[in-house]
């Protein structure tokens, strides 16, 4: 259910959020289930690995190596430590340097009640300094670097128990920076409603073990957002960064995407289809927020998050 | 309360030659510890921490780390590091083949 405060209840809410510094930059639901700044730890954004019974060996060969964020002082080789917005610690997910990488952060929460759940964060993603040159991309011509053609991609995506009839769902948007062939996109992509990428279906022989997509079945399982395009603030070398915006609001009673926003860019979500499931054991009332990091090239890609927050409407 | 971590640098790998871990951001740490849990092993191999200023590039501390020579829980303890941090295991002349857990715990 919905909160229902009062006109002046709810302008009294608005401003006590104005008036603290650290969530004055945020747009929060009524209730703040969660908010993290990695100048006091990782705030449980832990990484995932594939369901196993104790035996590794048991898990889908793409969700065995998935390596966790780190708190990080945003170092760089040109200017040594950049920090983060306000303060030294930022969290970063990492890939190795290798084509095949995925490194993941997630939030793993139960919900009270059904409604409308926000993610916001502050990011800002780089490509591994390189040296000798790029042979991927383009030269560099003193404005725009090729280290912005070596990020690959990162993915918002929820797993969550709702809907009117306790259906599983989950929505993933990807920020597709460049695709596996090296072109370089900067748009927002949905995953396509298809399912049978679990665990299950893993042990149940339904996977054949060697699948290119963490969120998917295949990185060709996605479509363009509307209005998409969403070129960023890469700022022109592998080694300044530049904090964005980015809200991503879902219902988990309607079992849809409502709206993403990346600073001044609103995309309306409303009319995504979402990959929905029937009920399922031991999720009961899940609420997992996760992020993902890929990297198409033997170089590493890192995503930072400066802080994030997770509010709903009940 | 300390803030502390342990990161999973290796989970049940194999390695058939020298390596080294994934670079670790540590500046907010001031102790470590490795530990090595070897399931396997044939051969034997050091276990060397590098530093670096950058992530990038990176030197040894050998005066400090660990000859693994058999299976089982290996551990030694690191402080005056850097900002990164990660491991060298070299081995030695012969065959080198291993099954591996790589840990490293930080506490500041």
């Amino acid at each position: 259910m919905a909160s229902s405060l009062t006109p002046e209840a709810e302008a009294l809410r608005r401003a006590i959020v104005a008036a603290d510094p650290r969530l004055s930059r945020f747009d929060p639901l009524p209730r703040i289930l969660s908010y993290c700044d990695f100048d006091d730890g990782p705030g449980g954004w832990a990484t995932l690995i594939g369901n196993h019974s104790g035996d590794l060996d048991e898990v889908e060969p793409i969700k065995r190596d998935l390596r966790p964020a780190q708190l990080s002082a945003c170092g760089f080789f040109d200017i040594g430590t950049h920090g983060s917005m306000d303060g030294t610690y930022a969290l970063k997910l990492a890939t190795r340097a290798d084509p095949r990488s995925w490194s993941t952060a997630m939030k793993r929460l139960t919900s009270r009640e059904l409604g409308l759940v926000r993610f916001e964060t502050y990011f800002t993603f780089k490509a591994e300094q390189t040296f000798g040159g790029s042979p991927e991309g383009r030269g560099f011509d003193g404005n725009v670097s090729p280290s912005e053609e070596q990020f690959g991609f990162f993915t918002l995506m929820c797993d969550v128990w709702g809907g009117a009839d306790d259906r599983r769902f989950l929505c993933a948007l990807r920020y597709v920076n460049t695709d596996k062939e090296g072109t370089l996109h900067r748009k927002w992509m949905y995953k396509l409603p298809r399912l049978g990428g679990s665990s299950r279906d893993y042990v149940a022989g339904r996977l054949t073990g060697d699948r290119d997509d963490l969120d998917a079945l295949s990185q060709d399982d996605w479509a363009d957002v509307e209005d998409g395009y969403s070129p960023m603030c890469f700022n022109e070398t592998a080694t300044k960064i530049n904090w964005h915006y980015l809200s991503w609001t879902f219902d988990t009673s309607t079992a849809r995407s409502v709206e993403l926003r990346v600073n001044e860019h609103v995309m309306d979500l409303t009319r995504v289809p979402v990959p929905t499931s029937g009920p399922w054991d031991a999720l009961n009332h899940i609420l997992n927020i996760r992020i993902d990091l890929h990297t198409h090239l033997p170089v590493r890609n890192f995503l930072f998050l400066d802080s994030t927050l997770i509010s709903v409407d009940w | 309360m300390r803030q502390s971590y342990v990161a999973i640098l290796e989970q049940e790998a194999r390695f058939h030659q020298s390596f080294t871990t994934e670079p670790w951001e540590c500046a907010w740490a001031v102790e470590a510890r490795w530990f090595l849990r070897v399931i396997e092993l044939d051969g034997a191999f050091r276990a060397t921490p590098e530093l670096s200023p950058d992530g990038l590039h990176w030197c040894a501390e050998p005066d400090v780390g660990i000859d693994i020579a058999g299976p089982g829980l290996h551990s030694f303890a690191q402080t005056g590091f850097g900002p990164w941090l990660r491991l060298r295991c070299e081995f030695s002349a012969g065959p080198a083949d291993t099954l591996l857990y790589v840990y490293l715990s930080l506490k500041g």
